[in-house]
């Protein structure tokens, strides 16, 4: 029998040389009677194989419609209104209910913020687990509980707890069981919305440590949303900040942590207060994200940016390389030329 | 960023804390004949507040610290020890009947800002509430005017009186719950994980007016967190609850530069730190001594303002 560790890396079909995954120009609106909201406006970013991709940003910046966006897990009012997705190779907005369903779970996978609402809870863990197995592959139940009882070494959760209900489990233990669950079909992407927000700093980091462990061991692809910029530069490989709908920096993540260019990415690093060095009074980010239904001219970011200049309320600075591997959307990093056709428009 | 007011490491500052908890416990009974069992939730917890001083007390969920701010807000009857607030033994003397002059000295600002703020009523009502019911019988002037100041305190315009709850952010809706607690110009606030979900962007902003209240109007503050690296901004003296232990406690920046139990140690190395170098492995939990027996209780001074409880003996 196949064990998880015999998994290849990022195997995952003819494309398998390029990014598992690849958003182009994604556009999603919320429909409201007031009017349109572009939740997310023209992000584009890859994923390659084994890589973990960071998307960091505030409540309401757009970063957990992406996730869903790309689980083809929107609902009304909310729409995928333009741009594409591609998973290994193939557009996920061109797939019929059938084909999405057999391509959720066994080709992505996501982990969501809170465990106990993501389990069954009158199901035990192994049943769930078992769920999995049989709605996906052909296998008998037996098969799939001694497949199940690997899954749960594989998070380090004893094999007796498989009849064990989700409230009999610590929060922590909760999450790797969803962790367990979503890697089941071995997965090239696994989706983590704010993975360990809810557990304590302790479970937070034994939880995180283990992700690596898996990642590493298993060499899928992640996509990592949190808000916390200090846990995402310790896990992935690069990352991007959001802000209202738009990507504004894309780096790797240790370029990011020691030279941001965005000043958006600069306050949201300095709202974190350190544990050593001597007391400095933090500004944090002045006012609140703006309303999406009207959103600001010209950067998004210039009504709370202290660095703001008047091109900034008239010019949208699109996404564009400030360094090597490095790209922010901002006019004041040095260099930043936009392109003219964009600067007329 | 010193503060105006003292804390106790100067010298004169104040004559005797404002609050001092000795020897606190509390027990709850789970279960119910013949499967009654008991947990301990705080075991034999002292400390002191100054005035003026903010403390932070520290530790993960369940740990008791929220225990220990019922019982402080009078929510809660401990099973042991006492609680002196102004040199008077609050559980020994005070009756029911004097709760309201204890509340007017003890104000809570709770963790959830929309739960903590009836629905139904506008801003205007959360802050004329408290004025009403302690203070004197203002005019309308006076109490519109009072309003008007409470609102600027903590950094909100006064068109936001007449706003409901849901028509504020979270951020907003944290400072009108801090306002309402400084209505009745109180001694000292409990603040039960105030920014735990606020957004990232809005947090330091309410650890900033925070911090302003203590310095301009000489606020006590117990800061109740699991967030270390906030402790550290905002409070001047840090303690470390473990599984109802106070395990240590001491000035804040000395404390986390140099933690000594082995608990602070794993609290403090689990903080996600983008500039820490070498990669920490989780220490397993059974040597940070959750697990372990309880020790005698014995504190050890490790510097005038830093001591640590006795890790018991491994051996035992």
């Amino acid at each position: 029998m196949e064990t998880l560790t015999e998994l290849e890396r990022g195997n995952i079909g003819p494309a398998a040389a390029g990014p598992v995954l690849s958003v182009k120009n994604l556009q999603v609106q919320y429909t409201a009677e007031s009017g349109n909201v572009t939740a997310v406006d023209g992000v584009s970013f890859d994923i390659g194989a084994g890589e973990v991709f960071g998307l960091a940003g505030e409540s309401g910046c757009g970063k957990s419609t992406i996730a869903n966006a790309i689980m083809r897990l929107l609902q009304t009012p909310a729409k995928i209104t333009g741009g594409s997705i591609e998973l290994a190779g193939r557009n996920l907005l061109d797939l019929g209910e059938e084909e999405l369903r057999r391509t959720r779970w066994r080709d992505v996978a996501m982990v969501f913020q809170s465990a106990m609402n993501s389990l069954n809870p009158v199901m035990t863990i192994g049943d769930q687990i078992v769920d999995v197995f049989t709605t996906h592959e052909k296998m008998s139940k037996q098969a799939a509980r001694e497949r199940a009882v690997e899954l749960l070494k594989l998070v380090d959760i004893s094999p007796d707890r498989l009849k064990s209900y989700p409230h009999q489990l610590s929060g922590g233990m909760r999450q790797r069981a969803v962790i367990a669950i979503a890697l089941a079909l071995k997965p090239s992407l696994l989706i983590m919305d704010e993975p360990t927000t809810a557990l304590d700093v302790v479970v937070q980091q034994e939880i995180m440590h283990q992700i690596k462990e898996l990642q590493q061991q298993l060499g899928f692809s992640i996509l990592f949303i949190t808000h916390d910029i200090s846990l995402m530069v310790e896990l992935s490989h690069r990352m991007a900040v959001m802000y209202a709908g738009k990507l504004v920096e894309v780096a790797p993540s240790k370029t990011m942590l020691d030279n941001p260019l965005h000043p958006y990415t600069n306050a949201l690093m300095g709202a974190f207060p350190p544990l050593t060095g001597p007391r400095v009074e933090l500004i944090g980010i002045p006012d609140a994200p703006p309303n999406m239904a009207h959103p600001p001219t010209g950067c998004r970011f210039h009504p709370r940016c202290p660095l703001a200049i008047d091109s900034c309320r008239t010019i949208e600075p699109p996404l564009l390389p400030g360094a090597e591997n490095h790209e922010a959307a901002c006019l004041l990093v040095p260099g930043y030329v936009v392109p003219r056709e964009r600067s007329r428009r | 960023m010193s503060p105006a007011y003292s804390t106790s490491s100067l010298p004169g500052a104040a004559t005797a804390p404002l609050v001092q908890v000795r020897n606190l416990s509390k027990d709850y009974q789970l279960g119910s004949f013949p499967f009654r069992s008991t947990v301990r939730a705080v075991n034999d917890v002292s400390f002191d507040i100054n005035r003026g001083e903010i403390v932070a007390l520290v530790g993960e969920s369940g740990s008791g610290k929220s225990t220990i701010a019922r019982i402080l807000a009078r929510l809660e009857q401990p099973t042991g020890g006492q609680l002196i607030l102004d040199g008077q033994d609050i559980f020994a003397t005070e009756r029911r009947r004097a709760s309201m002059r204890y509340r007017s000295k003890v104000q809570m600002v709770f963790q959830d800002p929309f739960g903590s703020l009836n629905p139904a009523h506008r801003i205007e009502h959360f802050l004329t509430r408290p004025l009403q019911l302690h203070g004197e019988n203002d005019s309308p002037r006076a109490l519109k005017l009072k309003l008007c100041e409470l609102m600027a305190t903590v950094g909100l315009g006064e068109q936001m009186l007449d706003r409901y709850p849901h028509q504020l952010s979270g951020g907003q809706r944290q400072r009108v719950a801090i306002a309402r607690a400084l209505a009745v110009e109180p001694e000292i606030i409990l603040a039960d994980e105030p920014t735990s979900m606020l957004d990232v962007s809005v947090r330091i902003g309410i650890l900033n007016l925070m911090r302003k209240l203590r310095d301009e109007r000489g606020v006590s503050m117990l800061y109740i967190t699991h967030d270390l690296a906030s402790a550290r901004y905002i409070a001047d003296t840090t303690m470390v609850m473990c599984a109802g232990d106070l395990v240590e406690g001491g000035e804040s920046i000395e404390l986390m530069a140099a933690p000594h139990h082995p608990y602070t140690q794993l609290l403090l190395s689990a903080v996600p730190d983008a500039r820490r170098t070498q990669t920490v492995r989780p220490p397993k939990r059974d040597a940070t001594g959750r697990n372990a027996p309880r020790g005698t209780g014995e504190r050890i001074a490790l510097s005038k303002s830093h001591w640590a409880l006795k890790v018991p003996d491994p051996a035992h």
